[in-house]
């Protein structure tokens, strides 16, 4: 109908002198023709009919749009659409920035350790808000959907976190190695900003998982030792039936000597009967170690080795057998109830060794950070127990006769203070829990 | 019908009250597509820069100064996205030989001195129906240059003054001036064309 081509629209159109005048007056008088001064007015009316034009109506919610033949909106649908786009704009991240008020105070808020109470008088009312409103961070999302994990799909859950914790942190290992050794060559490629930038992510990333992460680590320690001592119960009753029911012994001892001499003298070493179940293979040096102890050696250098190395490596007390033979040490299957063979190390022991004044007969091991510790029955049974008392009158740290002296001295009630061992004491019976190296 | 004038819905906006841009929205549809429609020579781009206008209403709704009218500097705001939204294209279509902007540029340095009181400007026949009218107008105006484009619009349909031009688009007074002189020869002149080949077909 209409060739475009032909009659293309020069930009130098110019209107005549009058006709600009005109139209200047019009758009003055907001396009009003009675407003425009009547030697104009006739001029105006003409470019009134010829603007009138534009007023042809705009067909809106039809497909047969003038210039394109893309299907269009109706009036709702567009509202919908423009709601919607700013609906999406307002969650996009990208978008949102905190006002200069709330980063001034927020970055204050992060050097005072999340602290609002160590942020300047003048920030901290808009920090103290942001803490609480950060404080939304730590809701458990099981207490609050009432909906707990089963315990399988959470140990699966964790297994797998930590798996993926651990091989992320090689890897950025790896790489910093990598990067370390690029800078040598190169220019670093990260600006400062960008530095910061990662630094305040990892930061706050840090300060958020970190509290999670050492719980989850420390209950994973926890099952993986648990997990140790069932297998040494294998050991222990494999070693009892080939050994007509003995206990694991490096060899008859009669004490006198401390027996937490570790390393130098096997004869010597309450730790050296333990050591046993590696020497004659029914245990490793794997399972006799607790992830909870730092300075467990999880390999062995030697074949002939008859004792660890060192006190800090040992893992676990086992029960002390000075003052028993082999054969006598059969006894511990049968007690009318079950003797403590094996607990994650003794606490009273390692104060004692180092030298302590007094000791604390109710301290926890160390190496769950003083939470509890595990043990392994002499009915082969493994549990966590969470004080050192194994029944009552009975605690897995000391020899029988000492825990009657101190309840004597009605010290156990009283805090429990004692004097240290000296390391040459031995258990009353077989009946009598005493655990040490 | 919300019975609020537009800038106590901005304010109600402003407070919080998410409706109150709906209503905004709903009120301006019509006046806004014409105008869109109008400048981008086409439905589909007018849909997104009505969108996109009002997205930045959202975004600026805070720096809107309560004491100015609401629809000036919506329709400001729309005519800075549809510039944008053209220029995109523009730079898209840069080698088509068929896109008004650069059969323009290859246009020698003549100049037509428009008469308007030469153009006729009768109406175009009854039998025309607003559909194709609608078309022809769009066809003139596609044929002008964007910035002649804006101009007129914002001008005719916004009855926005020179200076309030100059302040939307960011050009001189001057500018808006002879621009909006060379959008009106230009209409008038295209349409003389247009509406003699209707009648003499």
């Amino acid at each position: 109908m209409i060739d475009d081509r032909s009659n293309p629209i020069e930009p130098t159109d110019k209107l005549a002198y009058e006709d600009a005048e005109a139209l200047d007056r019009l758009v003055a008088a907001d396009f009003d023709l009675n407003q425009v001064e009547s030697s104009f007015r006739a001029r105006a009316e003409r470019l009134m009919h010829v603007l009138g034009m534009l007023d042809a109506p705009v067909a809106f919610a039809s497909s047969e749009s003038p210039a394109s033949g893309a299907s269009t909106l109706t009036r709702d649908e567009l509202v919908d659409r423009c709601v919607n786009r700013i609906r999406e704009f307002d969650i996009n991240p990208e978008h949102v920035q905190l006002s200069p008020a709330d980063e001034d105070a927020l970055e204050a808020l992060v050097q005072a350790n999340m602290d609002p109470a160590r942020v300047t008088s003048g920030m901290r009312d808009r920090a103290a808000h942001q803490a609480r409103f950060l404080s939304l961070l730590d809701t458990a999302p099981n207490s609050r959907t009432g909906d707990p994990l089963s315990e399988s799909s959470r140990e699966q859950l964790v297994t797998r976190t930590l798996a993926t914790i651990t091989q992320s942190i090689e890897s950025q290992q790896d790489r910093l190695r990598y990067l370390a050794a690029d800078r040598r060559r190169e220019r670093p490629r990260l600006r400062v900003g960008d530095l910061i930038s990662i630094a305040a992510v990892l930061l706050i990333a840090g300060a958020v998982i970190w509290p999670v992460i050492s719980t989850v680590r420390e209950s994973g320690r926890q099952a993986a030792c648990l997990a140790n001592l069932n297998a040494i119960a294998g050991a222990f009753s494999r070693y009892a039936n080939d050994n007509r029911e003995a206990v694991p012994m490096a060899s008859a001892s009669l004490g006198g000597t401390p027996w937490w001499n570790v390393g130098s003298r096997p004869e010597e070493s309450n730790s050296a009967n333990l050591y046993t179940l590696k020497r004659v293979k029914y245990a490793s040096m794997d399972q006799l170690a607790c992830s909870g102890n730092p300075d467990a050696v999880r390999s062995c250098n030697g074949e002939a080795k008859r004792d660890w190395d060192q006190f800090p490596h040992v893992s676990f007390s086992f029960m002390n057998l000075f003052g028993r033979t082999g054969a006598a040490t059969g006894a511990v299957w049968h007690t009318a109830r079950p003797v403590v063979l094996l607990a994650d190390r003794s606490s009273v022991v390692v104060n004692a060794r180092r030298g302590a004044r007094f000791i604390d007969v109710m301290e926890n091991s160390p190496n769950h950070h003083g939470l509890g510790q595990n043990i392994l029955l002499s009915d082969l049974s493994a549990r966590w127990l969470k004080t050192p008392m194994i029944t009552s009158d009975d605690n897995i740290w000391l020899p029988q006769s000492l825990e009657n002296a101190i309840r004597q001295a009605q010290q156990m009630h009283r805090g429990g203070k004692a004097q240290p061992l000296r390391g040459v004491e031995t258990p009353d019976d077989p009946a009598d829990g005493f655990v040490c190296p | 019908m919300d019975q609020r004038t537009d800038n106590e819905l901005l304010q109600a906006y402003r407070a919080g009250e998410s409706r109150a841009l709906e209503e905004l929205i709903r009120r301006h549809h019509d006046d806004l597509m014409r105008f869109l429609i109008r400048l981008t020579g086409d439905r589909a781009s007018a849909e997104d820069v009505f969108q996109d206008t009002f997205l930045q209403v959202h975004i600026s709704a805070d720096a809107f100064d309560a004491s100015r009218r609401f629809k000036p500097w919506l329709f400001t705001i729309a005519a800075n996205k549809a510039r944008d939204l053209l220029r995109r294209n523009a730079r898209r279509r840069a080698f088509d030989l068929d896109s008004p902007v650069s059969r323009s540029s290859s246009s020698g340095d003549a100049t037509t001195f428009m008469d308007l009181m030469q153009v006729r400007v009768d109406q175009p026949a009854d039998a025309v129906s607003s559909a194709e009218r609608d078309s022809m107008v769009q066809s003139v105006i596609s044929n002008l240059p964007v910035s002649l484009r804006e101009v007129l619009l914002l001008a005719y349909f916004q009855k926005m003054s020179y200076n309030q031009i100059a302040d939307a688009l960011d050009i001189p007074l001057g500018t808006v001036k002879s621009r909006l002189h060379a959008a009106v020869a230009a209409f008038a002149r295209k349409w003389q064309v247009i509406s003699k080949g209707q009648t003499s077909s």
